[in-house]
């Protein structure tokens, strides 16, 4: 019994689960925007008590 | 707000006189400062600590806004991109927001009881806008998430219906200068593609994937052909191949089959025809070749024709779609907004559609007439432009008849719907446009042509190989032969090349703001015919402009300053052109700044104010005067102060420039020109002269006419055999656009605008039309030097094919050769050369 036989399949098996991510990424449609995501990765998430602080600080926004 | 201009790639005019804006960074006079010391997380920035100006209060408010909620970085992202995208041309109400139902807008409600809402924004221009809007939610509470694509300008709100609704998050993003509404009808179609797209990617994605898998076992076959492979080996991995190429067949190459037995049942030949029969024979071969472990292998080339048909699927899709339907939503009228007076006196903002006769509207200065009635309050000027082609705003007062896309300029006046928009003269012409596009006989692709001639020649050899090789050598030589032929008969570069060129074509057009929906129109525009121009907004600007002005420089400023205030297109034809002077001669409006007082606008008369003791009027000479020499009713616009006459402006509708430069170049490109008018006024004449004293000869020109006598004119010079061509901008051109053979709307002053004819030219449209029509001439010819490139290939491959001598590994080196020779074909055809080498 070679190698092939099981090396093969699971070549194929490992490529497909790639295709799947592919087309799950697809399916949520990742691809569709493609200017935004490329510029939201360079921004930095501030926490999210900071904003609330600066809100407290300035009454009367909302 | 001034601030939705922003934009952080425009340069201010004047640096060194000017001041910016902190929020828009467009030029400002500085009225408005302000010193920002942030009271928490002082920033290292020192400048946030200096005072800073404003062009006006609701950038100054935006400004403070986004200090309040922590936001600053909004200033610094703001400059990583200038997004470019179409101008939006129409604007978005959050009005229709109350009533979502109403509005037909799609509410999602999800299995926890929350709701998801995708709406169109306006006033996006780069990644800072859309990181503002995303860093909204915490702000406001039953917010979950808002997410951007500016790709399309839309966001999806997800929210809590008990605590919040679109509504009130679209109050609260207008204080940022985004205006939110309702997806337009075409935007809501766009989600429709969407979906196909995304199923074109998968099936691509799938196809990728057998064939790259396929390939490398052909290799590992090819090898052990050349070095020796233990028959096990080999039997296993012709298998495997036949395995995938199966699969690549069965799932991504369904739709050829399904096609190709359409055209059977239609008795239609179509190039899916050979294509199926190939990949049919593929199929055969490869499962033959996999039991009798001997043979040539198909399953390689199998897979990878798939995958290229498939791209080529996916970009003929991208190339048109849409083509056939977008003219009949030329008009967008259905998205005018009405507001409905009720017997109580409460008013309620709804669609135009929602009207019904008897309703009373209002109809503020500055907004559309939603729907033909009686004018029963009030009296005001209307420009019926869009609609009429007329070019001269009309007087309308109590018991006036005003037809609805009529454009409000003065004052407020109440309607009395006599007719619902179905019925009305929108309706009416909306109506004309959508049988226009039924009737209309599309011309039969070239790729089409060219492929029923294929499928008949390639099954002729098929049989004839197959014939004489049977009686030569017997069954099993033959039908290997005929397998070879017909999966190596590589029809993919021919369905591959037109629509590879359209797009490349399409793409680059769209860097020069001329932006191809219906890429068949390419083709159409390569042979010269009639073109067939509408006057005004098209040959002309459409809107008031100064023509002259007779007076004192000095007073300009003062007169700006006056009346900047007003959004009457009499006060912002005077208001550009004080501006366009002061570049020149260095006079800033900043001297009187808001020195203007008590400034007060007269209905049918003009603007009263004050300055610096002195008192000013704008307005209306004593009688209309009508002059000679100008283009045209000009109109006068005279300016007094303290009752003395001080000078006269002249203001009219201009012509563009270089009109006669761009038809010139058109006639030497052996198209015919006419003129094709709405406008009754003597200028369609006076246009015509001008031309011809030029020596551009006009085959046709005519003024007055009706959109049914537009459509009449290009049947008639259609049956005459021309090729016809329209341009237009207004509704009144909507019918004779969706008529004639290609359809192209240019930039207007009309708000209605055409943005989806077939071609749409942003800017530039007079020095644009020549080079669209050299484009298409250079596709077309780079598309027949694709389609020779391809039949080449195949005479060659089928000859080799049909005498014995082709052995796999020629038809393996062969099948990419041909696909991306295409495509390197394609991609280099200098459809739009650059403008210095433009014959312009």
């Amino acid at each position: 019994m070679s190698v092939l036989f099981i090396a093969l399949p699971l070549a194929i098996l490992l490529g497909a689960a790639g295709l799947f991510a592919c087309l799950h990424c697809i399916g949520s449609g990742q691809y569709e925007d493609l200017d935004t995501e490329s510029y939201r990765i360079l921004v930095d998430q501030q926490p999210e008590e900071q904003i609330a602080r600066k809100k407290s600080d300035s009454p009367g926004t909302l | 707000m001034s601030h939705m201009l922003a934009d952080s790639s425009k340069p201010t005019l004047n640096e060194s006189t000017s001041i910016r804006c902190a929020h828009c960074g467009l030029e400002s006079r500085g009225h408005f400062s302000e010193t920002w010391a942030l009271k928490s997380a002082p920033s290292p920035d020192a400048s946030a600590q200096s005072p800073k100006y404003f062009c006006c209060r609701g950038c100054m408010g935006a400004y403070s806004l986004i200090h309040e909620l922590g936001l600053e970085n909004f200033y610094s992202l703001r400059s990583l991109s200038s997004h470019e995208t179409q101008p939006v041309l129409h604007s978005r109400s959050s009005e229709l927001l109350k009533n979502l139902s109403e509005s037909g807008v799609d509410v999602q409600t999800l299995s926890d009881g929350t709701c998801q809402v995708r709406l169109g924004v306006e006033g996006l221009h780069c990644a800072a806008c859309s990181w503002l809007i995303e860093s909204l939610p915490p702000s406001i509470p039953g917010l979950k998430s808002a997410k951007v694509r500016l790709s399309d300008h839309s966001l999806e709100l997800h929210y809590d219906p008990n605590r919040t609704e679109p509504y009130r998050v679209a109050g609260y993003l207008s204080k940022f200068g985004y205006a939110l509404g309702p997806l337009h009808r075409e935007e809501v179609e766009e989600q429709a593609d969407r979906k196909l797209r995304q199923e074109h990617w998968f099936w691509i994605a799938v196809a990728f994937f057998l064939a790259a898998n396929a390939m490398w076992i052909a290799v590992c076959l090819y090898a052990g052909e050349a070095t020796g492979i233990a028959p096990q080996h080999e039997r296993f991995l012709r298998w495997m191949g036949a395995l995938l190429g199966l699969l690549s067949a069965v799932f991504p190459g369904r739709i050829f089959f399904r096609s190709a037995w359409q055209s059977i049942q239609t008795r239609i030949p179509h190039v899916d025809v050979p294509v199926a029969l190939g990949l049919l024979v593929g199929t055969i071969g490869s499962i033959v070749g996999a039991s009798t472990h001997r043979g040539h292998i198909y399953f390689d080339s199998l897979a990878s024709l798939v995958l290229l048909l498939r791209i080529g699927r996916y970009i003929q899709f991208r190339a048109q779609f849409r083509s056939g339907m977008s003219i009949a939503k030329l008009l967008k009228f259905y998205d005018i907004e009405a507001v409905r007076l009720s017997e109580e006196g409460g008013k309620l903002t709804v669609p135009a559609k929602r009207l019904k006769v008897g309703d009373r509207v209002e109809v503020r200065a500055g907004s559309v007439v939603p729907a033909d009635g009686v004018v029963t309050k009030g009296q005001t000027q209307l420009q019926t432009a869009f609609i009429t082609g007329e070019s001269r705003p009309g007087r309308f007062g109590i018991g006036d008849h005003v037809i609805g896309g009529s454009l409000n300029l003065e004052a407020l006046i109440e309607v009395t719907v006599t007719q619902t928009a179905e019925q009305g003269r929108l309706g009416q012409i909306s109506e004309l446009v959508q049988q226009a596009t039924a009737d209309r006989t599309f011309l039969m692709r070239l790729a089409d042509k060219i492929g029923r001639v294929f499928v008949w020649v390639v099954l002729a050899l098929a049989v004839i190989t197959f014939l004489s090789w049977w009686i030569l050598q017997g069954l099993s030589v033959s039908i290997d032969r005929t397998l070879a032929l017909l999966t190596i008969a590589c029809p993919c570069a021919l369905a591959l090349a037109a629509p590879l060129v359209i797009t490349v074509a399409i793409g680059r057009a769209a860097k020069e703001k001329i932006w191809i929906r219906d890429g068949n129109t390419l083709e159409r525009l390569s042979k010269p015919g009639v073109v067939c121009l509408d006057k005004t907004g098209t040959l002309t600007f459409g809107d008031l402009r100064v023509i002259d002005w007779d007076g004192p420089l000095d007073i300009l400023p003062a007169i700006a300053a006056m009346e900047s205030r007003f959004e009457h297109p009499i006060a912002q034809a005077l208001v550009d052109f004080i501006r366009s002077q002061n570049e020149s001669l260095g006079i800033h409006p900043k001297d009187f700044g808001d020195l203007a007082d008590d400034v007060r606008f007269e209905v049918g008369q003009g603007i009263f104010g004050r300055i610096e003791g002195r008192d000013f009027f704008i307005g209306r000479a004593d009688s209309h005067v009508q002059t000679s020499g100008d283009l045209g009713g000009a109109r006068k616009v005279v300016v007094k102060v303290d009752g003395n006459l001080q000078g006269t402006f002249l203001l009219g509708d201009v012509l563009r420039p270089g009109l006669s430069k761009s038809l010139r170049a058109l006639q030497e490109r052996g198209w015919k020109l006419a003129i094709l008018s709405g406008d009754e006024s003597p200028q369609v004449q006076q246009i015509a002269q001008m031309l011809e004293s030029q020596g551009i000869e006009l085959e046709d020109c005519y003024g007055g006419l009706s959109p049914e006598q537009k459509k009449e004119w290009i049947i008639r010079l259609r049956n005459a055999g021309y090729t016809t061509v329209m341009v237009g901008d207004g509704i009144n051109d909507a019918v004779a656009l969706a008529i004639a053979d290609v359809g192209i709307a240019v930039r207007g002053p009309s708000e209605i605008a055409l943005k989806n004819a077939p071609i749409y030219i942003g800017e530039n449209h007079l020095e644009s039309i020549p080079r669209l029509f050299d484009a298409s001439k250079n596709a077309v010819k780079a598309i027949h030097r694709c389609f020779a490139a391809s039949l080449l290939y195949n005479m060659i491959t089928i000859g080799l094919a049909a005498t014995g001598y082709i052995h796999p590994l020629i038809a393996a080196i062969f099948m990419p050769i041909s696909g991306i020779t295409v495509l390197l074909m394609a991609w280099s055809a200098r459809t739009f050369p650059p403008r210095n080498q433009s014959l312009l």
